[in-house]
């Protein structure tokens, strides 16, 4: 991401942002892209407005502009209450705003995240997930990085997962699921014995099983009948079950399944468009 | 617009940024206007009668020193800040901007610089008033080549580069 903002030159190899070198012409790459770094990347003693201002002048656009600009970002972002106060007093996720909306001063045709809900409360990410939805729809080609799953699965349209630097998988959410398999039925037994009777009951599915608590798992390519199917089995063996329940493959599970053992601190990137 | 106007422009707009801070820190601003003013006080008015160099003016001698030693204090002020700006981030997202990646350190240079003449030109009232309690009014050569460095016009050509 560092290398694509012009802000590291790379080792080696050639990279593009919206068809101009980022080595031979770092200055037009920077026509076209904005950046929001991993921290709140802005000026702790001014105030909010006084930061987007700078940065709309920074970009020509006219002062006139600049303050119109601000004033509808600052309200669209939900800040306009704290406009006037220094960054340096704002919670985590009014940062993060205040830094996204940063970043949509003026109109770029690509914008990198950088881990944009790290350490975000529930609410303050949903109000970034929403803000960061109402971007791509403007137009904006966007490459962010997560380390949620979740966010990956519901912001991006290509995922590529990344362990240990290496590129573990690359596609669309629903192909990196599928590469997981199907739906699985999950099955709480009350103890020990019971699982064992169970694991008998779906031999021929090759069951995953968890003996210490003491859960039990299946494919249910057929979604709710296969969970029908196995509660009758298990009635039909005279098996106990505490809880039954029935789940799509989640990207955790993908990652899990595609990175393996070999991933020590995991980073999922992401495109959407 | 032409490249060298846009550039202005730039640095006017960060060097802008950097005086806006200026009464958000005012422990800064009490480095750069009262320790030299103290400085200058205190050891005209405290040490300066048992102090007495041989063949010289100590008055003259002190506050060129004191001129001195801020404004190379101002230094280590614009490195720190802009250290701070590396580390908070927001010196790669002015990187990302089309903007002369100089102006940042630029800007702030001016802002800097406006503070110390600031502080520079409060000290020299207070160098004047001591030297005119100690000796005839500001008008010894020694105190004014000392002094000069804030108005020049009034020097009349003598040599300023003691400050």
């Amino acid at each position: 991401m560092r290398i694509l903002t012009t802000l590291l030159a790379p080792s080696e190899g050639r990279a593009l942002v919206a068809g101009h070198d980022v080595v031979a012409e770092p200055r037009a790459v920077r026509e076209q892209v904005s950046l929001a770094g991993q921290q709140a990347s802005l000026d702790e003693r001014l105030t909010g407005r006084e930061n987007l201002i700078l940065l709309g002048r920074l970009q020509r656009l006219s002062k006139r502009d600049a303050i119109a600009r601000t004033s509808e970002l600052l309200e669209r972002f939900g800040i306009a209450h704290a406009a006037d106060r220094q960054v340096g007093t704002y919670s985590g996720g009014m940062r993060r705003r205040l830094d996204l909306a940063a970043c949509l001063v003026v109109h770029r045709p690509v914008v990198f995240l950088d881990e944009p809900t790290t350490g975000l409360d529930p609410a303050s990410r949903a109000d970034m997930w929403s803000a960061i939805e109402g971007l791509v729809e403007g137009g904006a080609a966007l490459l962010l990085t997560t380390q949620y799953l979740e966010e990956a699965d519901r912001l991006a349209d290509q995922i590529v997962v990344l362990s240990g630097g290496e590129t573990v998988a690359a596609g669309t959410p629903s192909e990196l699921k599928a590469r997981v398999g199907d739906r699985r039925v999950h099955l709480s037994l009350p103890d020990a014995e019971a699982l064992q009777s169970a694991a008998r009951v779906f031999e021929r599915l090759e069951p995953e099983l968890d003996l210490r608590a003491h859960r039990l798992s299946v494919p249910a390519p057929q979604g709710p009948q296969d969970l029908r199917a196995a509660l009758d089995a298990l009635e039909d063996a005279g098996v106990a079950v505490e809880e039954a329940a029935l789940s799509r493959p989640t990207l955790d599970d993908a990652f899990f399944a595609l990175a393996g053992e070999q991933s020590d601190r995991p980073v999922l990137e992401e495109a959407a468009r | 617009m032409t490249a060298a106007v846009r550039t202005f422009d730039e640095i006017r707009l960060l060097a802008g940024r950097s005086l806006r801070h200026i009464p958000r820190i005012p422990e800064k601003a009490f480095g750069a206007v009262i320790l030299p003013l103290v400085f200058v006080l205190m050891f005209s008015y405290v040490f300066g009668s048992a102090i007495s160099i041989p063949g010289g003016d100590y008055h003259a001698y002190l506050v060129a020193g004191i001129f001195a030693q801020s404004m190379v204090g101002t230094v280590p002020g614009i490195a720190v800040g802009v250290a701070s700006d590396i580390r908070s981030g927001l010196m790669d997202r002015l990187r990302t901007l089309p903007i002369w990646s100089g102006s940042v350190i630029a800007g702030r240079t001016i802002a800097e610089l406006a503070e110390l003449a600031g502080g520079m030109s409060s000290s020299r009232c207070a160098a004047c008033s001591s030297a005119g309690r100690r000796t005839a009014p500001c008008s010894r050569p020694p105190a004014r080549s000392a002094s000069c460095w804030c108005r020049p016009s009034r020097s009349r050509g003598r040599e300023c580069s003691s400050a």
